[in-house]
């Protein structure tokens, strides 16, 4: 299993508007990719597309060698960028429902971390804030042992100071010979635990690189790289 | 996977039929003693006061609001489905739903169960509710007489008339649910108005599907313009044509979730 995920020639249209154009990409084992871009650059897209919330007009994706369907889906944890657990359930329920359908959720790692952060399993997603709720989303996501981490803007809505502790998190709990790709625009917050980078621009990428490539090649920062490469 | 996806969607939905069901159980429970007040002023009738007039004039309210209540039943029992389906698949929840490690047929196979379950449900809960209103009572309804009336009028065995209604109303259950949840998958392809694209879904396939019923009707024969109609050979058409539609929504339904999917 040489390949996590492969993308290959994915072109992605709504209606008029190209999202994807023509994107070919590989993740290998044991690599944290930033997947770095503007607002509506297609990063989520393409995340949405391996995840099996969309999918694309032409071309074809592989996760573990496998096409998009059932199995892979039990091989990736895919945190959206948005709620999507139902609010009338409580945190128990939830943590049930994923140790039910996912074979490689930990519960007892859930609740571990659960504890550490203060969230009573027993209180109802609708009490909770929203900061909390998606630090129980990154907690069921990261509770499982499985081959893909896809996050998107896992950062995107939390104070600086809970942004350290969700990085440390996904640092300490994802499955060491699995990959994640991280969707965020954030770049200075993840640039010291990115292996790889992934620039996407109006849907095409531009540049994808090793972090210590390009901070060797271009003598900058990941960060000063994209503000140069995608200059208003 | 299936019992887990019932199990999950069990969840999700009893928590509006319950409150439902139990409300409509405690009505029609009212509903028989204030029937019972009724008959028991009617059966006095020439001694009658202000106040049983007063109690039998509210209990015949009573009543027609229970049978308001009844109606609403079975509509919430749809809206209900609808919410359900439109909420976990195709909405913020669906996130969750379609990345679960299932097919979509599967997804639809466990809602269309729990749909089918909750009119079951319903259908049982107002009939015994109807049979505990009339219980005391049945020897004073015409049911000889209505039997007999029946099987001379249409030509047709009571008993055969039961199995065909009971296998019809088996069949509607799937095929309601199938043709909304055909109709929001056909939906959720309109980028901004998905609920309205559902509508104008459902306003097509009904308008479609009547105009292929018509037309299968006149060439089967089963139509009662025929001089050789049956009761018999209606409800046998109905029930094949609902058992083909059902299948026909199921089919749209699986396809554009799978094949079609588009969680913007």
């Amino acid at each position: 299993m040489n390949r996590i995920l492969e993308y290959s020639h994915v072109t992605k249209q709504f209606g008029s508007l190209c999202a994807l154009q023509d994107v070919s990409l590989t993740v290998e084992p044991g690599h944290i990719v930033g997947l770095l871009g503007p607002n509506g650059s297609g990063k989520t897209t393409l995340l949405k597309i391996a995840s099996g919330l969309l999918v694309p007009t032409s071309g074809t994706v592989s996760i573990c060698g496998l096409p998009v369907g059932p199995e892979s889906k039990s091989r990736i944890s895919y945190l959206p960028d948005k709620n999507y657990l139902s609010d009338w359930m409580k945190v128990s329920q939830i943590i049930d429902l994923f140790h039910d359908f996912y074979l490689n959720f930990d519960r007892n790692k859930a609740y571990e971390m659960l504890q550490r952060l203060d969230i009573s399993p027993k209180q109802k997603l609708k009490t909770l804030s929203k900061g909390t709720r998606e630090k129980v989303q990154l907690i069921l996501v990261m509770s499982r042992n499985a081959d893909l981490y896809l996050l998107d803007e896992p950062i995107g809505g939390v104070d600086p100071a809970a942004r350290d502790y969700i990085l440390q998190t996904i640092l300490t709990n994802y499955n060491e010979h699995g990959s994640i790709l991280i969707s965020t625009h954030l770049i200075s917050d993840v640039e010291q635990v990115l292996d790889q980078v992934i620039f996407l621009k109006n849907g095409v990428i531009s540049l994808q690189s090793s972090v210590d490539d390009i901070r060797a090649q271009y003598e900058k920062s990941v960060d000063e790289l994209f503000r140069e490469v995608f200059q208003c | 996977m299936l019992g887990k996806l019932l199990k999950k969607d069990f969840r999700s939905t009893y928590r509006f039929f319950l409150p439902l069901m139990g409300g409509y159980t405690i009505a029609a429970a009212v509903g028989k003693i204030l029937f019972e007040i009724v008959l028991s002023v009617l059966d006095s009738a020439g001694h009658t006061s202000a106040l049983s007039e007063g109690i039998a004039i509210f209990s015949v309210f009573y009543l027609i609001i229970c049978v308001i209540y009844l109606v609403a039943c079975y509509l919430m029992t749809s809206v209900f489905v609808v919410y359900d389906f439109y909420k976990t698949m195709v909405s913020d929840d669906g996130y969750l739903t379609h990345t679960l490690p299932v097919r979509t047929s599967t997804l639809i196979c466990s809602k269309t169960l729990i749909a089918v379950m909750w009119q079951i449900v319903v259908n049982l809960i107002i009939s015994l509710s109807f049979l505990l209103i009339f219980t005391g009572h049945f020897s004073q309804l015409p049911v000889k007489y209505f039997f007999k009336y029946f099987a001379s009028s249409w030509n047709m065995d009571s008993f055969a008339y039961g199995i065909y209604s009971v296998l019809n109303i088996l069949v509607e259950s799937f095929q309601r649910p199938l043709l909304f949840f055909a109709c929001i998958a056909i939906g959720q392809q309109w980028k901004n108005h998905r609920i309205l694209g559902a509508i104008l879904a459902y306003i097509g396939i009904s308008i479609a599907t009547q105009i292929i019923n018509t037309i299968a009707i006149i060439m089967t024969g089963v139509s009662s313009l025929y001089q050789d109609f049956t009761l018999s050979g209606y409800m046998l058409y109905s029930l094949i044509f609902g058992i083909i539609t059902t299948v026909g929504f199921y089919l749209v339904s699986d396809y554009m979730l799978s094949k079609k999917l588009n969680l913007e």
